[in-house]
């Protein structure tokens, strides 16, 4: 069995990489890159100028490239067609295969078939994690933090480039070393490579860069999200957060003295800024000792549509290695997420929210927990997700419990923050269970204390005058 | 956007602006009528005790005192 699913990977692996080499008279005419280095996160933004070569035919679609030292670290590909110079339509990215000699591979569909001897403009957005590495990774309080980043000076693809330049911006204009490859120019925080002319397919050139970069290397290890949904009004959102920060790592010991007295420590994370919905209403900051009073909400006007800005200041400020642990909750009117006809019901949230700016989330465990009796459950994913075994939740007056979607979600960054949608059916009636419950609770209590009053439990029998004589 | 999917946006049944107030109302009537049970119970003896009565006053205050403490829980925050 193992071997068969093993050939038939196989297979199914070639006939993708058959397909996606088909398109070899495609031929980027000009490429424009901008890796962007000001955060944890590298953001790759390449505008690329597709042309068709072939004398007939049309393609449907382009193949992306991620070079084979990158391909684990991808969070995030997305691509938008480009007219001039605004952003049009999305288009459909889907993954055809990743391995270690050619790097991962993913298909682009066009909006529009792309016909001979034409060309097409399209934009790839690729955010990737975990290659800004600190160096030296331990560095003391007063130091600042260098990062190295290495990357290709070509445009890392499939087909054969024409003409191209890459951009690095990074988060300050103080190098250590950059790679060089004429033509190179560095002003302020920006250096620029190439123009590049005719470069062969798969071509790769080392670029790396040593800078210093003092954003905050903020990292979610793990969050838990909880959404419950109660159809009397209600959508109640908790988000339990391990939090680490994970640039380079304190050497010696945390002076509190030198950190009030100078600017010392600047990579390291005092507060941050969490955006929750305009309607967030009955905002909570805690721990596992209490309410963290170091916090600052600000709300907007209501019409204007903006988030609601929580300013979170853990109990200590975080060093490199330091870690922090918080739940944050508030609660959502049902109206705005929660649809209905009928007894069908469909609930739209956001299946991830934003954290903090540039967030990484490792790992993310989304519950939602639809009212009970609610059946027929369907998930539609707005990304792939790996949706676990749905739970039973028992909480106040339930009675069979209420059904949990249970999501999981690896490494997500702030391209993730997007709405589920969950449909389900609930017959309304349902709704009077629970106040029921509570009156007949109540009415056996009553009923207790008739029946008991109906006893006798005087050790003497008690005498017919004495009634009387009342 | 007020439809999605051809469906209209879900109202709960009561809008939980009033669920304090309904709170207040259906306890004051609920206490009233417990406490109309309990004096009914203890100035009474089983002869002049009328059954039907008492159950007529068990369940009003049952009814009373049940949606209003289900009304409490929804205005503290506990939503069920």
């Amino acid at each position: 069995m193992k071997i068969l699913s093993l050939i038939c990977c196989i297979l199914l692996g070639t006939v993708a990489l058959i397909q996606a080499d088909s398109n070899a008279d495609l031929i980027n005419a000009k490429v424009d890159r901008t890796i962007d280095l000001t955060s944890h996160l590298v953001r790759v933004t390449s505008l690329i100028t597709v042309e068709n070569k072939a004398t007939s035919g049309s393609l449907k679609s382009y193949t992306y490239t991620v070079e084979p030292a990158h391909a684990k670290s991808v969070a995030f590909v997305g691509a938008h067609s480009v007219e001039g110079k605004k952003q049009k339509a999305k288009l459909n990215v889907v993954e055809v295969s990743k391995d270690s000699e050619r790097g991962s591979l993913y298909r682009v569909d066009f909006s529009e078939e792309l016909s001979a001897g034409k060309s097409a403009q399209i934009q790839v957005e690729v955010v990737l994690f975990g290659l800004v590495r600190p160096y030296p990774e331990e560095i003391s309080q007063h130091e600042k933090q260098l990062v190295v980043f290495k990357g290709n000076h070509f445009y890392y693809s499939l087909y054969p480039t024409r003409s191209q330049t890459t951009s690095v911006n990074l988060a300050s204009d103080k190098t250590e070393s950059y790679s060089q490859l004429k033509p190179t120019s560095k002003s302020d925080s920006t250096i620029t490579y190439g123009p590049y002319e005719s470069s062969k397919p798969f071509e790769q050139n080392e670029l790396s860069v040593h800078f210093e970069n003092s954003s905050p290397f903020l990292t979610v290890t793990n969050l838990h999200r909880i959404i419950e949904v109660s159809l009397w009004g209600n959508i109640a959102v908790e988000e339990t957060i391990d939090m680490s920060h994970t640039g380079a790592k304190l050497k010696g010991s945390f002076s509190r003295f030198d950190y009030m007295r100078r600017q010392g420590g600047q990579s390291s994370v005092k507060a941050f800024k969490t955006l929750l919905p305009t309607a967030a209403a009955d905002v909570y900051y805690r721990d596992e000792i209490g309410n963290i009073s170091t916090s600052n909400l600000r709300v907007p006007s209501k019409s204007k549509g903006e988030p609601v800005e929580l300013e979170l200041r853990p109990r200590f400020p975080l060093f490199g290695g330091w870690k922090t642990h918080y739940t944050v909750g508030y609660n959502l009117p049902v109206y705005q997420y929660l649809h209905n006809s009928g007894s069908n019901f469909a609930l739209k949230v956001k299946l991830l929210d934003h954290v903090y700016d540039d967030q990484l989330i490792e790992n993310a465990d989304i519950k939602i927990i639809l009212p009970e009796y609610a059946s027929n459950i369907e998930v539609v994913a707005p990304y792939k997700v790996d949706r676990r075994p749905d739970q039973k939740h028992f909480t106040y007056l339930d009675t069979v419990g209420r059904p949990v979607v249970v999501i999981n979600k690896k490494y997500a960054v702030e391209n993730h923050v997007q709405d589920i949608k969950i449909k389900f059916t609930y017959n309304k009636l349902m709704l009077i269970q629970k106040p029921i419950l509570v009156i007949v609770f109540f009415f056996v209590l009553f009923f207790a204390a008739i029946l008991i009053s109906k006893f006798d439990f005087s050790i003497v029998p008690q005498v017919q005058e004495h009634a009387k004589s009342d | 956007m007020s439809s999605f999917e051809g469906m209209a946006r879900y109202v709960s049944p009561i809008n939980p602006a009033v669920y304090p107030k309904m709170t207040f109302l259906l306890m004051v009537i609920g206490l009233f009528f417990t406490a109309w049970f309990i004096v009914y119970e203890v100035t009474t003896n089983k002869k002049t005790r009328n059954l039907a009565k008492e159950f007529f006053m068990a369940a009003i205050a049952s009814v009373f005192m049940g949606s209003g403490v289900f009304f409490l829980l929804l205005s503290v925050g506990i939503y069920v």
